[in-house]
């Protein structure tokens, strides 16, 4: 399973680069690379339909914004499309998810490199119109504070963390689509759950000082 | 090892809870996945269904001239097939617009984009200059671009339930296409697959949510259930449902329904999207309080 996780050097390639940061991408147009025909678009359809919303949560939560979590679902579908081939079945989330925390972290850098600044709460609202505008507004504010406690996380706590609390992933999955042992992914977590009760903890005695949550 | 307790079924705070549960509200927008499907190539059946005639039969031409690959595979690295084409086009047609006027003579979507009808032989050789020299950038540009003003890129709204709904193109302008290009187009415009139409039935049923029009999303996934009883999309619908039922005071049937799919499959992946529609914005989540930190401990 850990071997159809992409590794590291095919993200740290030009194309990839090129793609979240916007930069060097002539490679990016060599025609053969982009152009070779997905071989099984069945498999790849169905890995869209049953991981597309995980790989999208799963974005946001290791960090990308809200304004680039659609783009960079498209490069992890992108690298899938590519690699297909040599993702075993039944390992198709842990290469979807292992390569999503990738490309987050290069997407992070891109954003940090960018810096505009950008208000991405409107994007990032549009799925939760359901509810009232009060509640709305309540939750829009939680989901701001859990990206500042993940923000103070380092980036292999809260990945361990998102995948286990929220996304609900089985702790041997996530130890190997990061590429640890099991044992070092438990680590983690008992760590990242520390971190998290720490950071929120401080979170909400400051919420309490100022007499609010935000 | 045995697995540890997910600490929102333990030791979590109110306020972790808080922070916690937000995240399982948060999701993509509707349509993102059927959108990427396109721009992958891989949606042949849904882009048939939701390609605009005019796109649609643009498209034929254009994997007619064999662009078809070019245009899928801009943006996704692959996808040959011919239905590819369509949902490539309307997606580029997007991207485009994001990117530069000019660059909007992408493959099929020229022809819509410019609102006219040039002769099959003009608007392929067109398609096929202006696909070499554009779209292969197309991923990269769009990179660079995500600075653009977010309408230009994202607005899924603008666009997905009017197209979903225009009627198959007619085929009567892929004669010119070799049968071997031609052949998966043609039928997914003249039969759209029940994935794709079950998908647009779903898409309809989240735009009207997100617009607020819980009965309109009802409507729709009734729409869906009666079509489609055994769809492949059957969890997805029933979160709709929840999510519509909840939204419009609709608890008990909500619960019901949810319920029901919890007790036959409790550990499906949506299975959590409907505890946290029902269970935890009842529990955790007062109506207007939902990040008012509890008193400390």
């Amino acid at each position: 399973m850990r071997s159809s996780v992409p590794a590291l050097e095919d993200l740290a390639s030009p194309r990839l680069v090129a793609v979240a940061g916007g930069e060097a991408g002539e490679r990016e147009s060599s025609p053969d690379v982009p152009l070779a025909p997905v071989r099984d678009p069945a498999r790849l359809r169905a890995m869209l339909e049953a991981h597309y919303d995980l790989v999208w949560r799963s974005l946001r939560r290791f960090g990308v914004r809200a304004g680039d979590v659609d783009d960079a679902a498209q490069q992890v579908f992108l690298v899938a499309a590519r690699k297909l081939d040599a993702v075993e079945p039944g390992a198709e989330r842990s290469f979807l998810v292992g390569t999503a925390m990738r490309v987050a972290s290069d997407a992070r850098r891109a954003a940090s490199r960018r810096r505009e600044v950008q208000d991405d709460e409107p994007l990032r609202e549009r799925r939760d119109s359901s509810p009232g505008p009060e509640e709305l507004a309540d939750r829009r504010r939680a989901r701001a504070l859990l990206d500042e406690v993940l923000d103070a996380m380092p980036l292999d706590l809260r990945a361990v963390f998102v995948l286990f609390e929220l996304e609900e992933l089985p702790t041997a999955e996530i130890a190997a689509l990061v590429g640890v042992p099991v044992g070092t992914a438990a680590s983690r977590l008992r760590r990242a759950r520390e971190e998290f009760h720490r950071i929120a903890a401080r979170m909400r005695a400051r919420a309490g000082h100022a007499g609010g949550a935000s | 090892m045995s697995e540890p307790r997910r600490l929102l079924d333990g030791e979590a705070s109110e306020f972790e809870r808080t922070l916690l549960g937000a995240a399982r509200e948060d999701g993509p927008s509707p349509g993102a996945r059927a959108r990427l499907a396109a721009s992958l190539g891989v949606a042949a059946g849904v882009a048939g269904v939701a390609a605009t005639a005019g796109t649609a039969s643009a498209a034929v031409k254009t994997a007619s001239a064999g662009a078809a690959a070019v245009a899928g595979g801009a943006v996704a690295g692959g996808a040959a097939s011919g239905g590819a084409a369509l949902g490539s086009a309307l997606v580029l047609k997007w991207l485009a617009i994001g990117i530069a006027g000019g660059a909007l003579a992408v493959g099929g979507a020229a022809a819509v984009g410019r609102g006219s009808s040039p002769s099959p032989a003009a608007s392929t050789d067109a398609s096929r200059a202006v696909v070499a020299h554009e779209a292969p950038r197309l991923v990269e540009a769009r990179g660079a671009s995500t600075g653009t003003p977010p309408s230009a890129v994202e607005a899924p709204e603008n666009i997905p339930p009017s197209a979903v709904e225009a009627p198959a193109p007619s085929s009567s302008t892929a004669p010119a296409a070799p049968p071997s290009a031609r052949a998966p187009v043609a039928s997914a415009a003249a039969e759209p697959s029940p994935l794709a139409e079950e998908t647009a039935l779903l898409d309809r049923a989240r735009a009207a949510l997100a617009a607020h029009d819980g009965p309109g999303a009802l409507a729709a996934l009734a729409e869906h259930d009666r079509r489609f009883a055994s769809g492949a999309l059957g969890p997805e619908a029933l979160v709709v449902r929840v999510e519509a039922l909840v939204a419009s005071g609709r608890r008990v049937e909500a619960e019901r329904a949810g319920e029901r799919f919890l007790a036959s499959h409790p550990s499906s992946p949506h299975a959590r999207r409907i505890r946290s529609l029902l269970g935890r914005q009842a529990e955790d989540a007062p109506a207007g309080g939902a990040v008012e930190p509890a008193p400390a401990p």
